[in-house]
């Protein structure tokens, strides 16, 4: 008579997982900087921004922003994504400018001109690191809105482009 | 047949392992590429960026080491359809999202997709291996 006996394979993914849990925790307490295992990634991600002494602006903030005279919008992302869709009336300084050379990119720019920077949205640390640049080159009044474009979709703000 | 069977889990493993450390690498940078398909919430982002590089490397690691073999292809072949799942879900939601899959910055779309199904296939070569040598030993 032909009799299988089979070990069921649910033990397996116990082990598994158990050591994989293991692992996670022994390489993230090795990090220089460990990450958290439960944290809003939102805020976290605001909060990496005002730590480098920018200003931060929610979406809402930034639309009232458009509507008032004297701001300008800032994208830092790649000029083929800008063309395809951008904050009305903003300038592309691609945050590719801070290896090409950013003095030239923002030669017509009057240093106390009020800037509000963005790229695409919360993981792109363009925006930041243009800002960086750009406190960095004297420009004073900065301000960085961290969800990005698709922050400013998501919060109704009108897009132009093509 | 044995041959084509050891070879697909020593692939499968190796993509995983490889795959995994590079995440493990760079876990800041694979927590801003699961934020951005935007399938998880905010609060398990970085939780998951962590412990799915330690998946891939140990199951990826016991795979090619032919032990607990039957539990490590099954999670990888699941993993593996997740991941094409969540890209197909972004393209077809038109998300411009790093892919995330072998760090860098490689875009999600059509050379993705295809290249992560071919690996899902030696995968279920794997899987299909893996628990016929169970029968085979205990049968």
């Amino acid at each position: 008579m032909l009799h299988q006996v089979r070990r069921p394979a649910w033990p397996e993914f116990v082990v598994l997982l158990i050591i994989s849990v293991m692992a996670a925790w022994l390489v993230n307490v090795g990090r220089p900087e460990p990450l958290p295992w439960w944290a809003d990634f939102t805020a976290k991600k605001v909060e990496e921004t005002t730590r480098k002494g920018l200003a931060v602006l929610t979406p809402a903030e930034a639309i009232a922003a458009l509507k008032a005279d004297g701001q300008l919008f800032v994208d830092a992302r790649d000029p083929d994504e800008f063309a395809m869709e951008h904050v009305p009336g903003a300038v592309n300084i691609s945050a590719d400018a801070l290896l090409m050379g950013l003095d030239a990119a923002v030669s017509g720019l009057a240093k106390d001109k009020p800037l509000i920077v963005y790229c695409g949205n919360l993981a792109c640390p363009k925006s930041r690191d243009l800002a960086e640049g750009l406190k960095a080159s004297g420009f004073s009044a900065l301000s960085v809105m961290p969800e990005g474009m698709e922050g400013w979709k998501a919060a109704g703000g009108p897009v132009e482009g093509q | 047949m044995r041959t084509v069977w050891m070879l697909s889990r020593l692939v499968f493993g190796a993509v995983f392992v490889y795959a995994g450390a590079l995440k493990m690498g760079d876990a800041a940078g694979f927590a801003a590429n699961i934020f951005n398909y935007q399938l998880l919430p905010a609060k398990m982002v970085y939780g998951a960026a962590i412990i799915l590089p330690a998946v891939e490397v140990v199951c990826g690691l016991a795979l090619m080491a032919n032990t607990l073999a039957r539990g490590a292809s099954v999670v990888l072949s699941a993993l593996m359809l997740t991941f094409i799942g969540a890209m197909g879900w972004a393209m077809a939601r038109g998300l411009d999202v790093d892919c995330g899959c072998f760090g860098g910055t490689q875009a999600v779309g059509r050379e993705t997709l295809i290249r992560d199904a071919v690996i899902l296939v030696v995968g279920l070569v794997a899987m299909w291996g893996a628990f016929a040598q169970t029968r085979r030993y205990e049968g």
